[in-house]
């Protein structure tokens, strides 16, 4: 579903993603663990053609995203680190709208409010403003807009670092859900603990280069901290 | 359509929970309002002067026939300076026909240069001006000191009120976060970007139409409507190139006070600047002679023809023996020999005057070339030709007052020579103003600068379009 082939990206000659190699099937959960600047960012403004590659290709359901941006786009669900939405509405009228850009201009109230509870937002806060919102209820409505988009691809950026633990517990389970359903789901984050417990690969990455690809699967909890920290430190 | 229902609609809301929205709005009514009063005003009062000089004449004329019967019947003999049988009296004072310009249809619109050319101009043998102390042509740059009529409000605030609720589409995406989830989206940005012109566009537009349609209304007097339409174009084109040019700031991907403080630059290039070169590059460029200079030269003129009087007379009989009267050059009287003398004033001046006119067309021709330079200067030009207070109505009104002129001299020229008397009955057989107006009207009118509009729209929206293609690292995304 998400295909990156020797995907590369340079700034003024400065490279901060090399030859990049990584394939995400549906009912996959692909963790890219990395400090801050090691390309994690960089793959996924790629795979959304916020950026163009500087060479290789970057593929969503086979078709190439530079040469197909709006199509590719169709079967992209993003999450970003922050996700801001328009502060004189409230969540369930950002909620429709960005549905109704995304094709689905034919939830109704109820489905509208159905996406809601199910990425964890209380319902008394559906029709308040989102100026009224913190930070964590804002990320759950950004995971409502891509649930409703119903997309075969989930891009996740950070998803949970506003999240409390238990509203990142949810999310776990919804990622999980979503992993059952057959999306193909590619997450950047430093959370060890999360990329243990949710995913189905691990990537490490270092200054624009995968290191290493693990299965979490087959590792300990403190194997896969002691492989991450060999990869940061040599 | 993906969502374009929806994203019109989101627009629209998010506009209107934008608090600069209602400003605007309200600027917008209440400026409308304010401006086609004082264009109606205006006309209002031309309309008063055209009807006191229609009353005046007409009393003046009754008065006049009254006199001359009496004349006639031998039961009044006045003195020969106010007798009106004698052609050089009726030619003058006396019996002065006005050459009036009506209020156009539409002129509630346009104050233009209609508070320089006097409507009524008093036609008599020793002249008919219709410049009067009228110095300057038309001066774009006298629109800032000029009335805030609505042509004003239409080329001068109307940009400014359209930037302030479009300087910042896109950059206030990007900063308040957003743009990220919305591109995100299989939407591209040039879609996004259509919609929120179209919305702004639409409620501007909307909001001026009603406006002045109201004020129209509730204001001005015998309005022609098919102007309206012609006008509402042009407006519409107009708006879209600020618009445009909005957007065209936005797609450079800079942050929102950035561009706010580059399109006020281009308000001030496009609405101030380039008009004040144009101006300044005209009266550079064809200095028109100064009026004081033709005062001047007519006095001298006068002086010397009337030394030469004698010789001014005898030549004229010369070229026309059959008018001379019984006796001889000598003997002919006062009045004649004044009406004489004027003529050949006249005569003396005309290249000077024509010149001065030469030199004022000129400047005209310059700045009408020059206006392809700013859209502000388009849409004044046109705005103006269709309110009926350009340079074109002018042009054919002074055009007609000059005929006139000549009409009414050629009626008593051969009179005053012979020496003839006018009969009551001659009152009708006296040269009567007409003003034709152009019937091709307002098409014509609003034709060239629709057309130089829309290339205008159209070369910012198509650049802007340009920029906002997806991909490519443009510094506009997230």
């Amino acid at each position: 579903m998400l295909k990156a082939e020797a995907l590369s990206k340079h700034y003024n000659g400065t490279p901060a993603l090399s030859d990049l190699d990584l394939e995400v099937n549906p009912g996959d959960i692909y963790c890219l663990l990395g400090a801050n600047g090691a390309g994690k960012s960089t793959t996924i403004r790629l795979f959304l053609n916020f950026i163009s590659a500087t060479s290789g290709r970057a593929l969503v359901n086979g078709m190439e995203v530079s040469a197909e941006p709006l199509e590719t786009k169709k079967y992209l669900a993003y999450i970003p680190e922050q996700v801001m939405l328009y502060p004189h509405l409230t969540g369930a009228e950002n909620l429709e709208y960005f549905a109704a850009l995304s094709g689905h201009d034919d939830y109704d109230r109820g489905r509208i409010e159905e996406f809601l509870t199910r990425s964890g937002l209380q319902k008394d806060a559906h029709h308040e403003r989102v100026g009224t919102y913190s930070k964590g209820m804002r990320q759950k409505v950004g995971i409502a807009v891509a649930l409703a988009k119903q997309a075969g691809a989930l891009l996740l950026d950070e998803p949970t670092s506003g999240l409390d633990p238990e509203a990142s517990n949810e999310f776990s389970l919804l990622l999980r859900q979503l992993r059952d359903d057959g999306v193909a789901i590619l997450m950047a984050t430093h959370d060890l603990f999360r990329a243990k417990e949710v995913g189905s690969r691990v990537g490490i990455m270092r200054r624009g280069v995968l290191r290493a690809e693990l299965d979490p699967a087959e590792l300990g909890h403190a194997d896969l901290e002691r492989i991450y920290l060999e990869h940061m430190h040599d | 359509m993906n969502g374009l229902g929806a994203m019109l609609r989101h627009e629209f809301r998010m506009l209107l929970a934008d608090r600069i929205v209602w400003v605007v709005a309200a600027a917008i009514l209440l400026l409308t309002g304010y401006s086609v009063q004082v264009g109606a005003a205006a006309a209002d009062d031309q309309r008063t002067q055209v009807e006191q000089a229609a009353d005046e004449e007409r009393e003046r004329y009754a008065g006049l026939r009254e006199t001359m019967t009496s004349v006639h019947q031998g039961e009044l003999s006045p003195s020969p300076f106010q007798d009106p049988t004698r052609p050089y009296v009726m030619g003058r004072a006396r019996g002065q026909r006005y050459a009036v310009l009506p209020v156009n249809s539409f002129q509630a619109t346009a104050v233009g240069q209609s508070d320089l050319i006097p409507p009524v101009v008093p036609v008599l043998l020793d002249g008919a001006d219709p410049r009067g102390a009228r110095e300057e042509i038309e001066n774009p740059v006298h629109l800032l000191a000029g009335p805030l009529d609505l042509a004003f409000l239409i080329t001068f605030l109307l940009p400014l009120l359209a930037l302030a609720v479009s300087f910042d589409l896109l950059s206030r995406e990007r900063e308040q976060g957003t743009l990220a989830l919305l591109l995100s989206q299989p939407v591209s940005a040039r879609r996004i970007v259509a919609g929120k012109l179209l919305v702004r566009w639409g409620l501007l537009m909307g909001l001026v139409a009603v406006a002045t349609l109201l004020s129209l209304l509730l204001f001005a007097t015998g309005v022609a409507w098919q102007p309206f339409l012609f006008w509402g174009v042009i407006v519409a084109l107009y708006l879209g190139f600020w618009i445009g040019l909005a957007a065209l700031v936005n797609a450079t991907g800079r942050e929102s006070a950035r561009n706010a403080v580059a399109l006020a630059f281009l308000w001030l290039v496009f609405v101030i600047v380039i008009p004040a070169g144009v101006q300044i590059s005209a009266v550079f460029l064809h200095p028109v002679p100064s009026r004081a200079e033709l005062v001047a030269l007519e006095r001298e003129e006068v002086r010397q023809v009337q030394e030469e009087a004698s010789a001014v007379l005898a030549q004229y009989y010369d070229d026309h023996p059959e008018l001379l009267p019984e006796g001889s050059v000598d003997e002919v009287d006062f009045q004649t020999r004044a009406f004489a003398v004027n003529q050949e004033v006249q005569a003396r001046l005309r290249p000077v005057r024509q010149n001065h006119r030469e030199a004022l067309r000129a400047q005209q021709d310059w700045i009408r070339a020059l206006r392809w330079l700013s859209p502000t200067l388009v849409t004044h030009e046109a705005l103006i030709e269709l309110a009926g207070t350009g340079d074109a109505r002018f042009g054919a009104f002074e055009e007609g007052v000059d005929r006139f002129h000549r009409e009414w001299v050629g009626f008593f020229e051969p009179r005053i020579y012979t020496d003839s008397r006018l009969a009551p009955e001659d009152l009708d057989r006296l040269p009567v103003w007409t003003f034709e107006e152009r019937s091709s009207g307002a098409a014509h009118a609003a034709a060239p600068g629709i057309l130089g509009l829309l290339l205008f729209s159209a070369l910012v929206l198509g650049i802007s379009m340009r920029f906002l293609t997806d991909g490519g690292d443009r510094r506009w995304t997230p």
